[in-house]
């Protein structure tokens, strides 16, 4: 039976084979699928129920199962624990009356069975019956809830997700209590079988959108899906290339929470602590969850310096390169002859300078972020502080560069989504590379050319840079969420692509907003 | 959700482009048209040529009304072979313009952003850009105005302002005295003048093919544009020729972009705005530019839908750039675009709507189509009106004063020939900074002595170290290449802060260099080594024009700064 084995799969990695009435020949196959594997814990055994006693065999994998539910509702109750009371139709009686646990469903596929074994349930094969019964008996090793450790701030809620679908739906589902919170749920990979379910509330987020990210997540059929971020990039493609992301990625609920509310659609990847949401614009990516929980005057002095360090980011090397290369007669007098003073011990070129000192930022950065917790904060203190000031000492660097380069990069780690500022700490050296070559020029080509590209992205309908380009589509609330936050109370109105625009809120005299 | 819809233009996108497309050019060349054209009547030239301008605008928008906002669906409506012969010969208008402008661009970048570079190296990015930014469809060319409005419009309002206070206004309203006299012969000057006025500000023809919304007539978006157009054309005039003086404006095509040199930021937080500042202009340049582009491609789909429609617009326009290389071919194209363009932009929409009244009165329909009409007939005449004169001047060279120039000669936008490529500049740290100058004038060669800073010890300006270095040379530039040679290092005159023009009447020995009496030196006003000095100054970009000049006049010694003696020297007047 082995040799035919490989007949038994379809090209999509489906078991075509059916359940058999004969118990026998459901182990046989059972045994070639999970050969080889010694995590899998088959057990056979007959139940007296009648003069000739009924063959029942359970299957399940050890490490993702709760052993003591399946022994204490199902092979208790079924063995030593029966009743006495014998039933017609035993493949009911259990379902119905003795397997002890509410979360147990009746199925007719061989696939799917050894699906649900797969993932952590366990089937229950009965002789004499071409259909198997599920427990849901699923006990994966995971990580608790914890701190939120990539996306701070200072106020707020500070769980994040983890790599558990249904705890992650559960987090969202404690802040949204609202029958109208759907979860609609999927398989994507053909060999990791990853659970994808979209949460989005019915009356307020567009469904065509909705139906749009099902399709993309349908029409690829891939080996698996490990992270968030693959299933991210690759729907993401289906408008066309591009550095910046068109979709939020997020480990924290309140900010999917309040993203749903929007109207926009979140999407959680089995095994990844990263959820995303579409649509998104620039806006979006500069808004960070403290905004709303602060007073609307400091958020949007948050705001104001978040759009300032995104110019930073992008711009303040290739400036740098422009001005003393082509324009040194813009600069102060004496802040020029400071330059002049640092560079006279440089043996480099001032673009030269300036690439060094971003490479080696960006090894100070991958360093860190691979190294564990405190060897990291080490590196990251021994690489700026030391190897910086050694390279000033050692006249392949000016200081003028060190400055500049560190405010770019704490310029870029202001921005509150991580996917979002690494675009444009890809485009700096664009920009960098047209400074060096053509000055003011070369930069505001740069300039003009990511700006064109801007404006031609969109996340799913809506445009990248909106409300600032399109503005004429929403008169309602195109103002309220910009750098300027509005109040809470005046926030009455969804943006445009939701289904629903006008939010629940009560003004002063308890009247309900219209 | 609302859908976007992908070749419809909104009210907010209208204005802004057509903003863009239309001051970006007008502030720079409407001034130096004037004063070439009208010379003293510039400002009753210019006035006249905003009048033309509304009276084009409203046809405009009458002829965009008749058909309601979709002129371009008209001409390429039912595939008809006129339509595409209309839709090649309006792709091939917009191609040459396009190309014009972006010639014209690389010239204004080379002389006073990049120097270094030959005009073709200069030229091919910015080309490059206008072409990534000519694809796609009227949507996202819509969000590229609205996006980049902001970012030209502010800055270069910014520049306005902070340039005023060096603005005489006496360049500007002393012309009633001239008023009566405009009234005879030099009436054609000045209404040659108003014509290219409204030639500059026809760009705006594109609001011809911009589809916009279906209700912005009700909205009126053309009255917020010509107001809005009126009011920064006429600013940027009286900033330029009140901060620059006719004289300077006059001398060459790009002068007037010299204003922003003139912009001073509060506390000197930076010396010097013109660079950034003119780096933002790019930006209204490259809308324009791929503008024309863009529309150029959209009617070449109209000719032929073929994938490579594209491509070819592309490659008409890099041949029209090289055309314009060639100065026989420059000639032809300048007429062209000077005298038949802007005749062919209103001819055929008004063939069309004169057609199409034809064919509705036939038809019996009515409608308050008929008061667009009118408006835009009468609009027609009016335009055809204004702009015989120019043709009458041409014709007969005579009429209008001793003009022994043809308009093409007097207006040299597109100058390839002349340009000598500057050499690249060596770093910041190898480079000797000057502070003050001195400029010592003699029969011969003047002396140029140059203080230069040393820079680890600087402590401020009148601190006295550094070292002096002179020479005698014909010129500035010659000085400083003596010095380049003799150094190996180039001074840099960015941060100069005065210069002293010494009088020669006395005997004098500085630097063991005797120089000789002159006795045509010691009155500013009659030296022509002080006229030849201050010219020469105003052709350096790098050196400020804020810089303080002291300098003999007669028996006193007086202070002026280089902006006003320069202004004073182009408009032939005392310094």
């Amino acid at each position: 039976m082995q040799e035919n084995s490989e007949e038994w799969f379809g090209k999509d990695n489906r078991l075509k084979k059916k359940i058999s009435k004969a118990i026998e020949e459901n182990i046989d196959v059972l045994e070639v699928i999970f050969s080889g594997c010694g995590d899998v814990v088959k057990k056979s055994f007959y139940l007296n129920r009648n003069e000739r006693g009924v063959h029942i065999y359970i299957c399940y994998i050890d490490g993702l199962t709760d052993n003591n539910m399946v022994e204490e509702t199902i092979i208790k109750p079924l063995s030593y624990e029966w009743s006495g009371v014998s039933e017609e139709d035993i493949y009911e009686a259990i379902y119905y009356v003795e397997a002890q646990t509410v979360d147990i469903s009746k199925e007719t596929s061989f696939d799917k069975t050894v699906e649900r074994i797969l993932k952590g349930d366990t089937a229950i094969f009965v002789d004499g019956y071409e259909k198997t019964l599920i427990v849901s008996s699923k006990k994966y090793p995971l990580r608790g809830i914890s701190e939120n450790r990539n996306e701070g701030g200072l106020r707020g809620p500070q769980d994040s997700f983890n790599e558990g679908f249904r705890k992650n739906t559960a987090l969202i589902r404690r802040r949204i209590r609202d029958s109208k919170l759907k979860v609609k749920q999927g398989i994507i990979g053909q060999r990791t079988r990853t659970d994808y379910g979209l949460m989005y509330l019915e009356d307020v987020a567009d469904l065509n959108i909705v139906n749009e990210l099902d399709n993309r997540l349908n029409r690829y059929e891939i080996d698996g899906i490990l992270d968030s971020g693959m299933g991210e990039h690759l729907i993401d493609y289906d408008d066309g290339f591009s550095l910046f992301p068109k979709f939020q990625s997020t480990v924290r609920p309140d900010k999917v929470a309040a993203g749903i509310l929007e109207g926009r659609v979140a999407i959680l990847f089995d095994n990844s602590p990263e959820v995303i949401l579409a649509p998104v614009n620039l806006n979006m990516m500069l808004q960070a969850s403290d905004d709303y929980y602060n007073s609307c005057a400091v958020a949007t002095f948050a705001r104001v310096i978040r759009y300032l360090a995104l110019i930073l980011a992008v711009a303040l090397p290739g400036l740098y390169i422009a001005i003393t290369t082509f324009h040194s007669e813009m600069l102060p007098t004496k802040l020029l002859f400071a330059i002049v003073s640092a560079r006279s011990k440089v043996t480099f070129p001032i673009v030269v300078e300036v690439l060094i000192m971003e490479l080696f930022f960006e090894l100070l950065r991958e360093a860190g972020i691979r190294l564990p917790g405190a060897l990291g904060n080490t590196i990251g203190v021994v690489g700026g502080l030391i190897v910086g000031q050694a390279a000033v000492d050692a006249g392949i660097v000016s200081t003028i560069v060190v400055i500049v380069v560190a405010l770019t990069a704490i310029a870029s780690f202001t921005i509150p989504n991580e996917g979002f500022a690494s675009s444009f700490r890809l485009l700096k050296f664009f920009e960098i590379i047209l400074s060096a070559l053509f000055g003011f020029y070369g930069f505001i080509l740069g300039l003009i050319a990511i700006i064109v590209h801007l404006c031609e992205i969109e996340s799913f309908g809506v445009p990248y840079l909106y409300p600032y380009v399109s503005g004429e589509l929403d008169s309602l609330s195109n103002k309220q969420d910009l750098i300027f936050r509005a109040p809470i109370k005046s926030m009455k109105y969804r943006p445009f692509w939701a289904k629903n625009r006008v939010r629940f809120v009560r003004g002063k005299n308890g009247e309900a907003s219209k | 959700m609302e859908k976007l819809q992908n070749n419809i233009l909104s009210k907010r996108q209208s204005f802004r482009l057509s903003i863009l497309e239309n001051i970006t050019l007008s502030m720079v060349l409407i001034p130096y048209i004037t004063i070439n054209i009208s010379e003293k009547y510039h400002v009753i030239a210019f006035l006249f040529g905003i009048i033309f301008t509304v009276i084009y605008y409203l046809w405009i928008d009458a002829v965009r009304g008749y058909y309601n906002g979709d002129f371009l669906g008209r001409i390429s409506g039912k595939n008809s072979i006129l339509g595409k012969i209309v839709s090649g010969v309006y792709s091939f208008r917009y191609l040459l313009r396009g190309s014009l402008i972006i010639l014209f661009f690389g010239q204004v970048a080379r002389e006073f952003i990049i120097s270094n570079y030959d005009l073709i190296w200069i030229i091919v990015p910015f080309f490059l850009t206008c072409i990534y930014g000519a694809v796609g469809g009227v949507e996202r060319r819509g969000r590229i105005g609205e996006i980049l409005f902001a970012w030209m419009i502010v800055p270069i309002i910014l520049a306005a302002v902070l340039a005023l206070k060096g603005i005489n206004y006496y360049e500007i309203f002393n012309t009633e005295k001239y008023m009566r006299g405009f009234l005879g012969r030099d009436i054609f000057d000045v209404f040659s003048g108003a014509y290219f006025v409204l030639l500059i500000m026809s760009n705006s023809e594109l609001m011809l093919v911009n589809k916009g919304i279906k209700n912005e007539r009700k909205n009126n978006v053309i009255f917020h544009i010509i107001v809005w157009q009126i009011i920064s054309v006429c600013f940027a005039y009286v900033c330029v020729v009140g901060v620059l003086g006719k004289g300077f404006v006059a001398s060459k095509s790009i002068a007037s972009l010299n204003v922003l040199e003139a912009a001073e930021f509060p506390g000197k937080i930076f010396k010097r705005l013109d660079y950034p500042i003119m780096a933002f202009w790019i930006i209204g340049v490259f809308v324009l530019a791929s503008g024309y582009l863009f529309w150029a491609k959209k009617l070449a789909y109209n000719v032929a839908k073929n994938k490579y429609s594209f491509l070819v617009t592309v490659i008409f326009c890099g041949f029209f750039i090289y055309a314009w290389y060639s100065e026989k071919t420059s000639k032809v194209l300048s007429f062209y675009l000077f005298f038949i363009d802007f005749f062919i932009g209103v001819f055929i929409p008004m063939i069309y709507v004169l057609t199409d009244i034809g064919k509705e009165k036939k038809e019996r329909k009515s409608g308050n189509k008929n008061i667009l009409s009118y408006r835009a007939i009468l609009a027609t005449m009016v335009l055809f009106s204004a702009s015989v004169f120019p043709l009458i001047s041409v014709l007969f060279s005579n009429i209008g004063g001793s003009k022994s120039k043809s308009y093409q000669e007097k207006l040299d936008l597109v100058n390839v020939s002349n340009i000598i490529t500057g050499e690249k500049k060596s770093s910041v740290e190898n480079r000797d900074y000057c502070l003050q100058m001195e400029v010592q004038f003699s029969e011969n060669k003047n002396v140029y002595s140059f203080s230069l800073v040393d820079v680890n010890n600087f402590q401020n300006e009148n601190d006295g170290t550094g070292s002096l270095a002179s020479f005698e040379a014909d010129s500035l530039l010659d000085a400083l290449e003596n010095y380049k040679k003799s150094n190996g290092r180039e001074i840099d005159l960015g941060h100069l802060k005065q210069i002293t023009l010494y009088d020669v009447a006395k005997e004098d020995e500085r630097d063991g260099v005797k120089l000789k009496t002159g006795d045509n030196f010691n009155n500013v006003n009659t030296g022509e080594e002080y006229k030849k000095f201050i010219k020469e100054t105003s052709l350096i970009n790098q050196l400020p024009k804020s810089v303080k000049i002291i300098y003999q006049n007669g028996n006193n010694t007086d202070k002026n700064i280089l902006r006003k003696l320069i202004k004073a020297l182009y408009n032939g007047e005392g310094l």
